[in-house]
């Protein structure tokens, strides 16, 4: 790469002459160290100017010789000024520390707004910071899925998932990320919240759809969640106590030691409610084996943890090490011992029932980032991610008989499990080159190896017998290597040309895939832009899950096999922004989205008298997949103030989404909705007590309905074979009733500011669905009876409420 | 610090209670329209049994508000007479027997049912209505009616009798001119008023033939054994082997001590040789007495196949609503169910425990 480079530069200084340098470095937050994206960094008496990436860093290039006064700014912060002096070719670094300064007015004039309005081609991308991320009010605890789901073009399911549908992708088409790492099923408790502690995150990059070249491998959107780097000046931490958990983080330089510059961040969570009640000890009846008693626990947890650790070797060369490790945890158990005489034989029986389910994440990066030149920074960056779904029950019976002269036992175990697992491991590199005023070009390459492994075990012991049974047995091996390359070319003031492509080897494939990405936008006028992308996006990978069900406790994930395409989309986006002076946001968007190859998994066929299935019948369609493709289409409105005592946004999506297979015909998806209007708002009611508040009204998602009913048969063969009816519910065209709109109103009050003996502390409460509004989730069903006869009289029905009135309380202490 | 940890969280127990919204049962009802729903099934079998026979059950879905059976009327079967325990000796009393008959909703009894061969000879099947031996008042459920046999299941019943008694309320040949033959096109035609037309068509499969002299003379339960047999016309059979249990007071006690006596399999007929494996259970025990075991292999056409063994892929499943279908239809045009076809052989061996 280092020769790559040198030639690349080579040419480079054919060109460049005449006196000039650059000026370049890194902005960071006075108090902490944390870098800053979007700070304004530009020389006040000249038209030269950049804004800082995520990593804080910025380059203005082709400075010529001179004095210049250099401002740095950033909402929030007091501004810099430094005089400088440029009077040789040497590239000028620095390091630019921003204080925080409270607000006194609402007026902005700069702010990272406008430096994202300027400097962004993409569509439909938003950067969320922890305020951003805080600001709707929470089930308990923040949430950045939670929040992502207030925002046009995303959608939910329902209240108990927070999981992201984004303009007609399921969450599976969704690259979900932490410091560039991916995170497959990145949920706890079900998938009610996501397992990103928001304590410790510094912001959450989002594309909803035409994101650039430099990401591959899903068809719907991007979410990179950036960790915190930890406070390069002193030693601090924060502990949250809520009514779901318990959180803690603590951060701080590096320790002084032979030069060492750096930081660390280390946060963590815990469930506290199943520890409390397990030591309570409250019996539950039985009794062990020495006759004491067997206590209730509490049968799930969750916790996780994350640690980044920064190491700057030089000015140059920045080590940087994250792992994140987090699993849910469902454990029960049941003991049962029992001893009887039967005569002079004692029977001792022992039974022991087991569920044992963790499901999480592992994942450990390490990032190079490497500042070749003012110009040119390298990234390269390995890491490896597993997630780990397994389910396992166990049952054992044990009956032993102790006769006068001899001891026979009887035994019988049962264990049944079902897992998923995936390894993912990647090395990429990517090169960032300023090549001059009007081109950033980036390239870069990577591989992706990935391991899956799916399967249903079963097995059975006695004391004649052992069998092992595997009834699925999915386990594939998928390399992904991607090459992309990537222009933003200023074309002159009023346009500006983003144009990239990636192309994909994949190794179960005999093909190479092109993912070509265009991104233009027209500067109409210094407040309004118009903006249009296109781009093609390959998936490698999906996964079995049942489409119907509302509750998507977990994903089970597969590589493409070799026999199907990859899926594959194909977006257009078009919309207009507009940034007012009082730095208010306006943004009207319109898409439309193309699914190919979409695999939506078959349902097992009915129960039969098929006990011992033929092993050559290949018509049997358990855990296969229906082609499926799709479209979507809307339009998105958005209205977002980011500063000032009142801020927030109000956004409304208007959209239509199909998919179509052979099975269903055309239908709408089951996360549909038509319109959502979604309304959130934060005030500051005084300097320590701010409210917060949201509103969602959307269509109701669509359902199966039930029509009425239909006999089938069962057979019965045997000397005489007969055949038996039973019934079973008709079901209309799929998906084409709808649930009753959805309305929540949500509420929070958070007072800052508190201190006991000496300890600063924060406290909240939030409440959720505050008009008790019933939200469908799904509907029950029975058959109504003459209880006299037992005649069937009809069917009968009853709706299945989300969320209902919750009230929940947070302390924050910060020390 | 404490107490306010103390305060909050009673706080929170007392008003989750405000926050749980009840919804009610409520009743649904349905508007569509309305498909025939057929089970029909050509028995080559009663060719050489004379039992068996083949036959065609019309009925049609149903809505969600409809009651499942229709009362029809009552019938007088006789008088009970019993002994009171206040009463002096000899004194009688007793009850008038009476039978309420119900007929399922979905019922259609004025089809007309057409069974037509390849050569274009046709048979029309005449609706036979149900017919009753010896009961006493019974309600029973729709969902245990069975055809072939049948076994009342009751509901709420007392003093109950349970006879077994031929039912119907199907369509069948009452001329004794129908006779199937092996590998025919036969095509059904069902024709309802205020329904569209339903067709079906199938071809019979050929008898497949045990090879009685290559079975072993006496099966012993514990060991597995081969069973074969010559060509089908059609891929797959069903093979069953059931022991055999005379009916008295210990049926099922003995029935037990086989492991229920019953294990069958899916077989493609192409291969022409199965392995019958053993199966293993606690209350098996060796020193009962022998029975016999019946050998039962069944050649099934591909909509019967198609049907209860193949099954269907739903493109619906959803865990607060089991049991749903969209119809299915094997060898049937116009509405739902199956027009299938079976041809068995069996033979009888003795089995050891």
């Amino acid at each position: 790469m280092k020769i790559l480079l040198k030639i690349i530069l080579f040419f480079i200084s054919i060109f460049v002459f005449g006196e000039n340098t650059s000026i370049s470095g890194f902005v960071r937050e006075k108090n902490t160290g944390e870098p800053i994206s979007y700070a304004n960094v530009f020389l006040s008496n000249k038209s030269f100017g950049s804004a800082t990436n995520q990593d804080g860093y910025f380059v203005v290039s082709n400075v010529p010789f001179g004095n210049y006064e250099l401002n740095a700014s950033m909402i929030g912060f007091s501004v810099f000024k430094k005089n400088i002096t440029v009077e040789s070719d040497k590239p000028i670094r620095m390091e630019i520390f921003l204080k925080e300064e409270v607000l006194e007015s609402s007026e902005v004039i700069v702010t990272a707004e406008r430096q994202k309005f300027e400097r962004t081609i993409e569509s439909s991308q938003i950067s969320l910071d922890l305020r951003e991320i805080n600001a709707a009010p929470a089930f308990i605890e923040p949430d950045v899925f939670r929040t992502l789901q207030m925002l046009p073009g995303v959608q939910t399911s329902s209240d108990l998932s927070s999981a992201l549908y984004v303009r007609g992708s399921t969450p599976d088409q969704n690259l979900i990320m932490l410091d560039g790492i991916a995170i497959y099923n990145p949920f706890h408790l079900f998938g009610i919240f996501s397992t990103f502690n928001t304590d410790a995150i510094k912001e959450a990059d989002f594309h909803a759809g035409g994101f650039p070249a430099r990401y591959g491998g899903r068809m719907g959107a991007i979410l990179n969640v950036i960790n915190r780097e930890g406070n390069i000046q002193e030693v601090r931490g924060s502990a949250d106590i809520s009514f779901i958990s318990t959180k803690g983080l603590l951060e701080g330089p590096m320790p002084k030691f032979k030069g060492l510059k750096g930081s660390w961040m280390i946060s963590g969570r815990r469930t506290w409610l199943d520890q409390l009640l397990n030591r309570a000890k409250i019996p539950n009846g039985s009794k062990n084996e020495d006759g004491t008693n067997q206590y209730y626990e509490f049968p799930y947890s969750f916790y996780d943890y994350q640690i980044k650790i920064n190491l700057d070797v030089n000015p140059d060369h920045r080590l940087t090490y994250s792992r994140f490790y987090g699993d849910d945890v469902v454990s029960f158990s049941f003991s049962d011992n029992s001893q009887n005489q039967d005569g002079n034989t004692i029977i001792t029986n022992k039974n022991k029932f087991d569920i044992e389910w963790p499901w999480g994440n592992k994942t450990n990066g390490l990032t190079w980032r490497w500042i070749y030149s003012p110009t040119v920074v390298a990234k390269t960056f390995f890491s490896n991610s597993r997630y780990r779904f397994d389910f396992d029950i166990s049952i054992l019976d044990r009956t032993t008989y102790n006769y006068t002269d001899s001891t026979t036992q009887y035994f019988q175990d049962i264990g049944y499990n079902i897992f998923d697992v995936i390894y993912d491991n990647t090395i990429e590199s990517e090169i960032l080159w300023k090549a001059n005023e009007n081109h950033d070009i980036s390239s870069g390459i990577q591989l992706k190896n990935i391991n899956f492994d799916l399967g249903i075990k079963f097995d059975f012991t006695d004391q004649d017998t052992s069998l092992v049974f595997n009834p699925l047995s999915l386990k594939n091996k998928t390399r992904e290597t991607s090459i992309f390359l990537q222009d933003k070319w200023k074309i002159n003031r009023k346009f500006n040309l983003q144009s990239g492509i990636r192309t994909t080897k994949y190794n179960l494939h005999n093909k190479i895939y092109l993912d070509p990405r265009l991104g233009l936008k027209y500067n109409f006028s210094e407040n309004m832009a118009f903006k249009f992308n296109w781009g093609v996006y390959h998936q490698f990978l999906t996964t079995a899950t049942n489409q119907d069900e509302n509750l998507r406790i977990v994903e089970l994930w597969l590589g493409i096999p070799k026999d199907k395409k990859a899926s594959v989309s194909q977006h257009f986006i078009g919309g207009f922004e507009y940034l007012t002076n009082k730095n208010i946001f306006l943004r009207v968007e319109t898409y439309n989205k193309t699914f190919d190859n979409l695999l939506t998994l078959k349902e097992s066929p009915l129960d039969t008298e098929n006990e011992d299935e033929d092993a050559t019948d290949t018509t049997n369609t358990t855990n296969e997949f229906w082609d499926t493709k799709g479209n979507s289409q809307g339009i998105e409105f958005l209205v977002k103030k980011s500063s000032g005592r009142l801020n927030g946004w109000v956004g409304y999506t208007y959209s239509k989404t199909k998919y179509d297979n052979e099975i269903s015909g055309s239908h709408f998806p089951g996360f549909d909705r038509t319109h959502t209007l979604n309304i959130v708002g934060n005030f500051m009611l005084t300097k320590t007590l701010q409210l917060s508040s949201s509103i969602t009204q959307m269509s109701g998602n669509p359902y199966t309905n039930i029509i009425g009913r239909v006999t089938e048969w069962n057979q019965s063969v045997s000397e005489e074979s007969r055949w038996f009816p039973y019934d079973k519910y008709l079901v209309g065209q799929k998906n084409s009733a709808r649930y009753e709109d959805y309305f929540r109103l949500d509420m929070g009050i958070t007072r800052k500011g508190g201190n006991l003996f000496g300890v600063e502390y924060d406290t909240n409460i939030q409440i959720m669905n505050l008009t008790r509004h019933f939200n469908v989730l799904t509907y029950q069903y029975r058959i109504n009876r003459d209880l006299v006869t037992g005649d069937q009289l009809g069917v009968q029905r009853r709706a299945i409420s989300m969320f209902p009135l919750i009230i929940t309380l947070g302390v924050k202490v910060v020390f | 610090m404490f107490s306010k940890v103390i305060i909050s969280f009673y706080f929170l127990i007392l008003l989750f209670p405000l926050g749980c919204t009840n919804s009610n049962w409520e009743n649904i009802d349905s508007n569509y329209d309305h498909l025939l729903n057929v089970i029909g099934i050509i028995n080559l079998d009663e060719i050489n049994d004379g039992t068996s026979e083949s036959f065609i059950g019309v009925y049609r879905t149903t809505n969600l508000d409809e009651k499942s059976q229709i009362f029809v009327s009552v019938d007088t079967l006789g008088y009970e007479y019993y002994e009171s325990e206040n009463d002096k000796e000899g004194d009688e009393d007793g009850f008038w027997v009476i039978d309420s008959i119900f007929v399922p909703a979905a019922l259609i009894d004025d089809a007309i049912v057409i069974i037509t061969d390849e050569q274009g000879n046709s048979t029309t099947f005449s609706f036979v209505e149900f017919e009753y031996i010896n009961f006493d008042t019974t309600l029973f459920d729709t969902s245990y009616f069975e055809f072939g046999g049948t076994i009342f299941t009751v509901i709420d019943t007392f003093d109950i009798d349970t006879t077994f008694s031929t039912r119907v309320n199907i369509y069948k040949d009452t001329s004794g001119q129908f006779i199937p033959i092996p590998n025919m096109n036969y095509k059904l035609s069902i024709n309802a008023p205020d329904y569209d037309l339903v067709s079906g068509s199938l071809l019979t499969p050929e008898f497949p033939i045990i090879n009685d002299s290559l079975v072993i003379d006496t099966l012993s339960f514990l060991n597995e054994y081969e069973v074969s047999w010559q060509n089908s016309n059609v891929k797959y059979g069903f093979f069953v082997e059931q022991i055999l249990i005379e009916s008295n007071i210990d049926y099922f006690s003995i029935l037990e001590k086989w492991c229920y006596g019953y294990k069958s399999s899916v077989v493609e007929l192409s291969e022409n040789t199965h392995t019958v494996y053993p199966i293993y259970c606690d209350e098996h025990v060796s020193n009962i007495e022998p029975q016999t075991a019946l050998i039962k292999l069944m050649a099934m056409d591909e909509n019967y196949y198609d049907y209860f063994i193949r099954g269907a892929s739903e493109d619906y499943t959803n865990i607060t609503v089991p049991n749903t279908t969209k119809g299915r239809s094997s060898g049937i045009e116009g509405g739902f169910g199956f027009f299938g076809a079976i041809a068995s052989d069996q033979i009888l061996r003795p089995i050891l425990p």
